[in-house]
């Protein structure tokens, strides 16, 4: 790295062109910013803040489009994690993000780190972290490196998450080519805490330190904001220097440490906030910045495991496990004294000061000596280009693609054993799901559910993400993936409370991208508005493209319940022989981005039709009701595959099977992906209660019967399937898959 | 009644379920005690729960026997006193000698968390009288580092002794030998598992298999104090 370079070498030479910052920002910076040409750090700095990554100067003008506010929601975006009340004073903290760009450098530390990034988000808020979730999109199996990377990944995300101690309760997992070069890998943390120990990212109070706490700074994960946006090509495919390493052990004590200090002396801090991407400088400025105040740092006091490193260096080195506090004067030894037990460094690095200056010194120099505002707030916003996409126009004037399906058992065997649909408990198991003796339900159920001690109450939660259907349509996509994370947490028995996003795009200079993450944001908008689940967090990741091609687009969509009896908790299996079952909610002809399409045609096409979100949102309601009156046995989203997946599924956990008068469907339409349904079973003598209350909405297709057998009778088809044989195509087909084949 | 010790190391984490199990469950007088303290004076029994203390660094266990408690546990299993360990806790007790053998990373080189049935092999202990022998239960398991081995000498003492309490039945899940998934010491008042016994003690999480292990202590404490 070129240390010596003078500011004027920079103007000349443009090296921060390589850290994306572009020749109008630089020049902004310069001419109307500061009135002087940055220094070497300062560049380094600006460039991190001002990278989409810290600053979402693209996204920011669409995400304002998203409903951030309801009478539950304490805080929104803009924090460490957004929190939502969940009564009895207390309140759940969640939020997702992005970590594509490392693990598909770097699997196993990419995901690792992913986790411990978003879990020290839930604890800075004072919070502790009780579940976590994941949304994964990998490439084919066939490619043999996917599937290495797919083992590093989910070995990764376990050994990271089982250290800490926390479960992980659910999550989803797709295969699709257009993730071969560019993994997604996004973490939700869900936690708990009572509302009155919130804590913000806020530096203030003149004379107050900025102290530094956890593991030691060294050279890893430099310009990982950056990194992450920008996009992939094979020339930069090994930036390793850009991957951070990660510590669970470190991050167990840290966090342990930070929630003595917030549970017991709140009184001493002022602001915590983790160091995430560009590490110091962006936790130490945005927390000025909130506090309307100015810092002045010494880095030579910095915890340091390397030495020699620059200024540059130590401010925008991405170590892992490490928090920056603001402490009230007199407290610092305090503070020490907690994190000493820990075995932790803490360690006062400078002050609050008088004015809004941002000073850095390093060796006996000032190195860095800039408005606050220059960092955070003054940041570019770019107006972009969007177009809408070719391939959209086009696909309105094809015919619409229609399935045969002259044999509906052999084609369910096949979706059973499509990756994206079948068992990935050879995955799941990985995870310790049950450590804190609080799961009620984990991984193969609609909504991981973890109960709340002390309380006869409980939290569902899930992740829900179909590149799909938003390549073929972004805003009825957008609509499709809150939809489904809804009807999740409604077939879970709870009512659903917020959403928190991990949104994945690829290079929104491409105005046909920036439409896309435009208009699906637009569609997700008006889902949360209709469903009154308002967005309170999340993360943008662009920039995910391999050598020009872009991954669909692929929003993920995080979503919490509140389950407030669990008595009222509803299984995703069907167990009691002798129950009705219902369809909820119409099926239409619906294979546009269908699992179907993809294994048939190997392609996908098409144009989705518009949803009836309003209706969704009140079926949804009224069988919410079913269940909290106790008419409702079991419940299951129909997703992938459509009915004929959802209803093996529902059988798969025990010894019964159904027997179901399908002839209002054809045999395709059995695997239809029309959004927005369920299945459901009912206790007989409830049925007339629910058919009355449920009206048109719902539709009495058959009986759960006591032999482990679906028997089906479709318009145009019979069939009649041993459901041992169909759990054991569901169960093994990836296990098989993911195996070494040379 | 009795009073247990639950000892928090550093990267502990099954220590708040252990606890939970015994004070809100089985309403016993329990408190955590840190690895620094040197005393377990007070105490009728101590159990090391699960975790990864000390990150798992250089072996699973090796670094918690050196802790400043783990005299103090010593004594207690010196004295017939119950010790019992779960998971990183066995691991942690046959490091420090006080059960025979040793924990190896699992035959399938993978975490694994999922539930397994296993065999009461001996119900005369302090730990499972409440079972019958022979009885087949459900615990959950969540290790990297559960195949239990020893040599055949060992193993073959541990059988004539009646030291195997638990084994894998129908699968073994971590290439255990003889399926061994908790022994005791010979004396019988130590008790290590790879199990997680304090998982399963609520219908509500699906499982109440391993209440009465904790039950069958409070039970055998009580009488003989």
């Amino acid at each position: 790295m070129e240390q010596a370079m003078t500011p004027e070498e920079i103007k000349e030479q443009k090296p921060y062109l390589d850290w994306s910052l572009t020749e109008k920002e630089y020049n902004y910076i310069a001419d109307q910013l500061l009135g002087r040409l940055p220094n070497f750090t300062e560049t380094g700095l600006f460039s991190a803040m001002w990278s989409e990554h810290c600053s979402y100067k693209k996204s920011k003008p669409v995400l304002r489009l998203f409903p951030n506010k309801n009478a539950r929601v304490l805080q929104g975006p803009g924090e460490g994690a957004g929190v939502v009340d969940i009564d009895d004073g207390q309140a759940v903290v969640f939020k997702a993000e992005s970590h594509n760009h490392p693990t598909t450098v770097e699997p196993y530390q990419g995901a690792a780190t992913g986790v411990g990034g978003i879990l020290r988000d839930i604890f800075s808020m004072g919070a502790r972290p009780i579940a976590s979730l994941d949304s994964l999109h990998f490439g084919e199996l066939d490619d043999p490196q996917m599937r290495m990377k797919v083992a590093d990944t989910v070995k990764g995300i376990g050994d990271y998450g089982n250290c800490m101690g926390i479960p992980t309760v659910a999550g989803e997992t797709t295969f699709d080519p257009c993730y071969q070069g560019n993994i997604l890998c996004n973490a939700m943390s869900v936690g708990l805490m009572d509302q009155k120990d919130i804590q913000k990212g806020k530096a203030a109070g003149i004379g107050n330190a900025v102290m530094y706490v956890g593991a030691k700074t060294g050279r890893d994960g430099i310009h990982g904001a950056t990194f992450a946006s920008a996009d992939f090509s094979d020339e930069n495919a090994t930036q390793r220097s850009a991957v951070q390493v990660g510590d669970p052990f470190m991050e167990k004590l840290l966090m342990e440490a930070c929630l003595e200090l917030i549970h017991n002396h709140a009184d001493w801090l002022v602001g915590i906030q983790d160091m995430g991407a560009a590490g110091i400088v962006s936790s130490s400025a945005e927390m000025a910045s909130e506090g309307k105040s100015g810092m002045e740092l010494n880095l030579d006091l910095v915890p340091q495991r390397e030495t020699g490193m620059s200024a540059y260096e130590i401010m925008l080195s991405e170590s892992q496990e490490r928090m920056l506090l603001c402490v009230n004067k007199g407290h610092e030894e305090d503070v020490k004294k907690i994190f000493d037990k820990y075995d932790l460094d803490a360690v006062t690095i400078g002050r609050i000061t008088e004015g809004h200056d941002y000073v850095l010194h390093h060796d006996g120099q000032e190195v860095c000596h800039i408005p606050v505002a220059s960092l955070t707030d003054d940041v570019l916003e770019e107006a972009s280009e969007e177009q809408k996409p070719a391939r959209l126009q086009k696909a309105q004037d094809e015919p619409a693609w229609q399935p045969t399906i002259d044999n509906p058992a052999k084609t369910l065997r096949q979706l059973l054993q499509r990756p994206t649909i079948a068992s990935d408990e050879v995955l799941t198991q990985q995870y310790d799901t049950q450590v804190r003796t609080s799961t009620v339900a984990g991984p193969g159920s609609d909504a991981g559910i973890i109960r709340i001690r002390g309380y006869h109450k409980g939290l569902a939660m899930t992740t829900d993400g179909n590149g799909r259907f938003v390549y073929l349509d972004p805003e009825i996509g957008g609509q499709m993936a809150v939809t489904e994370a809804m009807t999740n947490i409604i077939a879970s028995g709870a009512e659903p409370l917020a959403i928190t996003d991990c949104l994945n795009y690829g290079d929104p200079n491409d105005p046909e991208i920036f439409w896309e993450l435009h208009h699906s944001i637009q569609g997700m908008a008006d889902a949360c508005r209709i469903f009154d689940t308002p967005v309170i967090s999340g993360n943008v990741s662009l920039y995910n493209e391999n050598n020009g091609n872009a991954i669909y687009p692929t929003p993920m969509v995080g979503m919490v319940g509140l389950i407030k009896n669990l008595d009222h908790v509803i299984p995703s299996f069907a167990t009691h022989a002798g129950d009705a079952v219902y369809l909820i909610g119409k099926t239409g002809d619906d294979y546009a981005g269908s699992e179907l399409q993809k294994m048939l045609n190997g392609d996908l096409s098409g144009t989705l039709p518009a949803l009836d979100l309003q209706a969704i949102h009140e079926y949804c309601q009224k069988l919410h009701q079913q269940m909290v009156a106790g008419n409702v046995t079991a419940a299951h989203d129909i997703s992938e595959g459509g009915l004929g997946v959802a209803l093996a599924e529902m059988l798969f956990q025990g010894e019964t099977g159904m027997q179901l008068d399908l002839r209002s469907l054809t045999a395709a339409q059995l695997f239809s992906e029309t959004a927005g349904r369920l299945v459901v079973t009912v206790p007989a003598d409830a049925r007339e209660t629910f058919e009355n209350e449920m009206g048109p909405d719902a539709q009495y297709i058959g009986q759960v019967t006591n032999t482990h057998w679906l028997e089906l009778h479709l318009q145009n088809a019979e069939m009649n399937e041993n459901l041992t044989d169909l759990k054991k195509l569901y169960k093994e087909a990836l296990p098989c898959q993911l195996k070494s084949k040379d | 009644m009795m009073k247990i010790a639950v000892v928090v190391f550093p990267g502990s984490n099954c220590d708040v379920d252990l606890y939970e199990a015994l004070h809100t469950v089985c309403h016993v007088d329990v408190e955590y005690v840190s690895h620094r303290a040197t005393s377990l004076d007070g105490f009728d029994a101590v159990m090391l729960p699960g975790g990864f203390s000390y990150g798992d660094y250089m072996r699973s266990g090796a670094i918690a026997r050196f802790t400043n408690i783990m005299p103090a546990v010593v004594k207690m299993a010196h004295a017939g006193k119950p010790v019992f360990g779960t998971c990183n806790g066995f691991q942690i007790l046959t490091e420090a000698g006080l059960l025979p053998g040793a924990l190896k990373h699992n035959n399938g080189q993978k975490f694994v968390c999922k539930t397994v049935p296993l065999e009461v092999v001996n119900n005369q202990t302090l730990f499972t009288s409440e079972y019958q022998v022979h009885e087949r239960i459900n615990l959950p398991i969540a290790h990297a580092d559960g195949c239990y081995v020893a040599s055949q000498q060992t193993l073959d003492q541990l059988e004539d002794h009646h030291q195997v309490v638990f084994r894998y039945a129908d699968e073994n899940p971590n290439g255990s030998l003889r399926n061994i998934a908790g022994i005791t010491n010979e004396q019988g008042n130590v008790l290590g598992m790879m199990p997680h016994p304090e998982r399963a003690v609520e219908a509500i999480l699906g499982n109440t298999d391993g209440l009465r292990l904790f039950k069958s202590l409070l039970f055998n404490g009580t009488v003989k104090a």
